[in-house]
């Protein structure tokens, strides 16, 4: 009798937390949508300020009042890597841009492959990307044009200090790679690849390509991630990758970061192939009529110019220069 | 096994369920425990049962204090308790009555033969692979006989057996109560049923508000109702009380309101004295009508007069005949026929008379 | 841009390709959900031990720190799953207290932390299965000479069908997981020569941390793929317990 009372008791128990469960959950999700509610407010009222300063409506002018506010910003739809703009890069050189054609820049930040996988969508004005490779096919299939250089910086072959595979001090990308593949086989190394299709990853193929090895094996691990997840794991795991050398930068100072740059890249005089030249491309306006093709190509002017290749040469993230002015 | 208790005592948190409980379970016999529901029969089964520790007390099996046992478990397993609502397991009838075997480390082979005995027992011959679950209440009840059968306890304890069940199903549950007794198992029923207990006990306790208020055979408790509440709860319908006006020896006469009552004397009022205040009953079927072609004979006592208010019938074969005789009622069975052909119908003034050794002064209290 | 007739043709062409990834059992698409079968499994398996073991503990004995036990399980049945990748995280990561073990971005530390989200899951509703079996039927089975063990195996034998729908509900929570074992498990594929051919093969992904990076990278025909096979999974998982409840209940 008490058992049944009991279960009777604990059911009332259970209704009631699923009610609590459920009320908390309403209640969330009310909030969430209050806050992403206010969020799009605030964002409409920051873009109406800011029409209401570039334009400050004049009372007694009525024609302009009516006019102005509604006239659009013109907005630049930019495709870019990472790599660009998580170094800050962009922080520099949009606002300047931005205030001289008086327009938006929307950056869309992806892997190179998905960058340009965006583009061939039509869903941007211009990629900023860094695999010469696939910027060519974009062109060649007619979805690009007027391609530029616009800058460099370089690959590092990154690993343990014990340095199973031997290759600290290597200039040659390739040899490295080989011994990394022949300790790998051994069991003694493992190499951690992007795996993702980035321009980090078209790179790495590229010398795996010229050592003439088609990497398999299970010390070869694909993380399908970004730069980020990739050297984590290679941390974790104690294991050799190919970095670009901004994002290097960023993370050797970090705590518990142990790898160690092995092989240098070409700023620092080390092996060519590991170049990273960074290219711009405006979306071919026959393709998809709707692109800003004007703005594209105004950018990719303002990039390569001497004011903009300026600003990239003088860019620093932890007093290092990142990037190499390369516009010809 | 013989079980006997002693200053019995279970509290719960709200309430005293049983208070100084002193009971005797012979060996081979048919207890009932008679009483209302919450009265603390199933709190005395499942302590009997060793299912529950009792608040104080002492409980001996086979003369031993339960406390000296170092393990209970190979005394638990010399009784069973048929759970009131027959739960089973959720198996299949065969699976169900093996298990207590089975618990016991009971030869596989033995298991079968066991399980086709004690399903013929029951009368559910070819129900092995049934799903216990799915059987109606009388079958379930039959099961939940078989599961505690099967292993040959020396105490059954059975709770409510017949509960929510059509009296067919109830005679034959009975039947299987009595077959299962002759077997030389030792039962013990807790029930509300009077009925059920005079037909299967040899001895009936009577418990109320957690005490044994009268152990004894049927013929006692039914016919030497020891206080007024045995005697309501057993049937004694006629309960009146007055004032002693005269004792001898081996009578007395009693003033119950405009009546002088003579009662024989026997051991249940031997104390009884001139002056003092008692209650007394007679069962309807000791009241006799009359007949009124024959005269009464003056020496006759407790004869008195009446008129018919109401006839109800009383379980098919009786009818209850309900007197009023100066503002006083009076509650007389008779066989139907009987009433019949003596043409009592309402309305009609008829003679009765109460035997003076059916009249039983009841304890106060 | 695109019309809605070439989105729909763009939807219909990944569909198709990734039914024809399936059905020709593509070897990277089967190993990942080799890969999530294996590691799914075996971390409900385990968790279905602890969680009968410790509902049992809960529901048929009295010990010191029960209810706060009871509480901690009730409360751990919503862990945060990324939450719970990142505690993990830090216990198996180089630094950490096992790191020593070398456990982080394999299989092992992916069952440790579907284990984790699994067991309270599984616990929690196998407690509720328990002490949904009448009282009785406890008393029954100890009057009929069980012992306390026998009493307890017979109480599990009735909230069977309970507990393997608690069982289910942990294997339907480890395979929608993706946030710890993204984080513990790396998403690693190895790259491996297969009958002559190089192929891509699963070491630490997952239909759902695979559906993540393939949507990430455009590759949507494999998304769509790993995203039929893990529906199919979770149909197939909720089919089995609606046909269990339905069993209990008849």
């Amino acid at each position: 009798m008490t058992g049944d009372r009991d279960i009777e008791n604990m059911k009332g128990i259970m209704r009631k937390d699923m009610r609590e469960i459920f009320l908390k959950s309403v209640l969330l999700g009310t909030i969430l949508m209050v806050i992403l509610g206010a969020g799009c407010i605030g964002k409409e009222s920051t873009e109406s300020t800011a029409s209401g300063v570039t334009n400050p409506p004049v009372q007694n002018e009525p024609a302009h009042v009516q006019d102005e506010p509604i006239k659009v910003q013109e907005k630049l739809r930019m495709a870019t890597t990472t790599s660009t703009y998580d170094s800050g890069l962009l922080d520099v050189l949009n606002p300047v841009f931005q205030q001289k054609c008086n327009c938006i820049v929307e950056v869309i930040p992806k892997g190179t492959g998905a960058a340009i996988q965006t583009a061939k969508d039509g869903d941007a004005d211009l990629i900023f990307v860094h695999a010469r490779g696939k910027e060519d096919a974009f062109v060649n299939e007619g979805y690009g044009v007027n391609r530029r250089d616009v800058m460099y910086n370089d690959f590092v072959i990154l690993g343990p200090e014990s340095d199973p595979a031997k290759i600290r001090g290597m200039t040659s990308a390739a040899e490295a790679f080989r011994n990394i593949a022949a300790a790998g086989m051994a069991g003694n190394a493992t190499f951690f690849s992007r795996g993702d299709n980035s321009g980090t990853h078209t790179k790495e193929k590229a010398i795996w390509d010229a050592t003439g090895i088609v990497p398999s094996g299970t010390w070869y691990n694909s993380v399908g991630k970004g730069m980020g997840d990739t050297l984590t794991a290679a941390n974790e795991k104690l294991g050799y990758t190919l970095a670009d050398r901004g994002t290097y930068i960023k993370w050797k100072s970090k705590e518990g970061f142990e790898l160690q740059l092995l092989v240098e890249g070409p700023v620092k005089g080390g092996d060519p192939i590991l170049k990273n030249p960074y290219g711009i491309i405006a979306v071919n306006p026959e393709k998809y009529p709707d692109v800003n093709y004007k703005l594209a190509m105004e950018y990719i002017e303002f990039v390569t110019s001497k004011d903009g290749q300026e600003l990239i040469k003088n860019y620093r993230v932890n007093g290092e220069q990142l990037f190499f002015p390369d516009a010809k | 096994m013989i079980i006997r208790t002693e200053n019995l005592c279970k509290k719960f948190a709200d309430k005293q369920a049983l208070e100084d409980v002193n009971i005797e379970i012979r060996d081979g016999e048919i207890l009932a425990i008679l009483g209302t529901s919450g009265a603390g029969k199933t709190t005395l089964l499942r302590i009997l049962n060793l299912l529950e520790r009792p608040t104080s007390g002492k409980l001996y099996f086979n003369g031993r204090d339960m406390d000296s046992y170092p393990d209970l478990t190979p005394l638990r397993r010399k009784m069973a308790m048929v759970i009131q609502g027959a739960p089973v397991f959720n198996m299949s009838v065969y699976d169900n009555i093996a298990w207590g075997l089975r618990v016991r480390g009971e030869d596989e082979r033995l298991v079968g033969q066991k399980v086709t005995e004690v399903l013929s027992l029951v009368g559910l011959e070819g129900y092995e692979k049934r799903n216990a679950r799915t059987l109606s209440g009388g079958e379930a009840q039959r099961v939940a006989f078989a599961m505690a059968a099967v292993f040959r306890p020396e105490v059954l304890l059975l709770d409510e057996p017949t509960a929510n069940l059509d009296p067919i199903t109830e005679g034959a549950i009975e039947d299987i109560i009595s077959r299962i007794n002759r077997m030389g198992i030792t039962v013990v029923i807790a029930t509300h049923k009077q009925s059920e207990a005079i037909t299967l006990a040899n001895r009936i306790a009577v418990i109320k508000d957690g005490r044994i208020v009268q152990l004894g055979t049927p013929g006692e408790i039914f016919y030497k109702p020891r206080t007024e509440f045995v005697a309501r709860f057993t049937g004694a319908k006629n309960i009146f009380s007055g004032t002693v006006v005269r004792r001898d020896r081996t009578q007395m006469v009693v003033r119950s309101g405009d009546f002088d009552i003579d009662i024989d004397i026997d051991a249940s009022a031997a104390d009884v004295r001139t002056g003092d205040f008692v209650s007394f009953c007679i069962r309807p079927e000791e009241i006799l009508i009359l007949r009124q072609d024959i005269p009464v004979n003056p020496r006759h006592k407790n004869v008195f007069e009446g008129r018919i208010k109401r006839i109800t019938p009383y379980g098919g074969a009786l009818v209850r005949i309900h007197i009023m005789a100066k503002n006083t009622l009076f509650l007389a069975d008779v066989p139907r026929h009987v009433a019949e052909k003596m043409e009592l119908v309402k309305g009609k003034d008829v003679l009765f008379s109460l035997k003076l050794s059916a009249l039983k002064v009841l304890e106060t209290g | 841009m695109s019309g809605s007739n070439s989105s729909l043709e763009f939807l219909f062409a990944g569909i198709i390709q990734a039914v024809d990834l399936i059905v020709r059992m593509d070897p990277y698409v089967a190993s990942v959900t080799k890969v999530q079968l294996m590691v799914s499994g075996v971390a409900v398996i385990l968790s279905a031990i602890t969680a009968i073991a410790l509902a049992s503990a809960i529901s048929f004995s009295e010990f010191r720190g029960k209810e706060l036990l009871r509480t901690a399980i009730n409360t751990s049945m919503g862990l945060p799953p990324v939450a719970v990748g990142l505690v993990v995280f830090l216990f198996l990561t180089r630094r950490g207290p096992i790191g020593f073990l070398d456990l982080i971005y394999t299989p092992a530390a992916m069952i440790i932390a579907q284990y984790i989200l699994a067991t309270p899951i599984i616990t929690g509703v196998s407690i509720t299965a328990i002490e949904s079996i009448p009282r009785k039927v406890w008393d029954t089975a100890y009057t009929l000479g069980g012992t306390k063990l026998d009493v307890s195996l017979q109480v599990l034998k009735e909230a069977r069908l309970g507990i393997i729908t608690a069982i289910l509900a942990g294997f339907g929570r480890a395979i929608a997981e993706v946030g710890a074992i993204l984080t513990v498990g790396g998403n690693i594929v190895h790259q491996l020569y297969l009958g002559g051919v190089l192929q891509d093969v699963s070491y630490t992904r997952t239909l759902t941390t695979a559906i993540t990076v393939e949507t990430r990278q455009g590759n949507i025909p494999e998304a769509i793929a790993f995203g039929i096979i893990l529906l199919i999974l979770s149909f197939f998982v909720n089919f089995i317990a609606m046909w269990v409840r339905k069993r209990s209940v008849g």
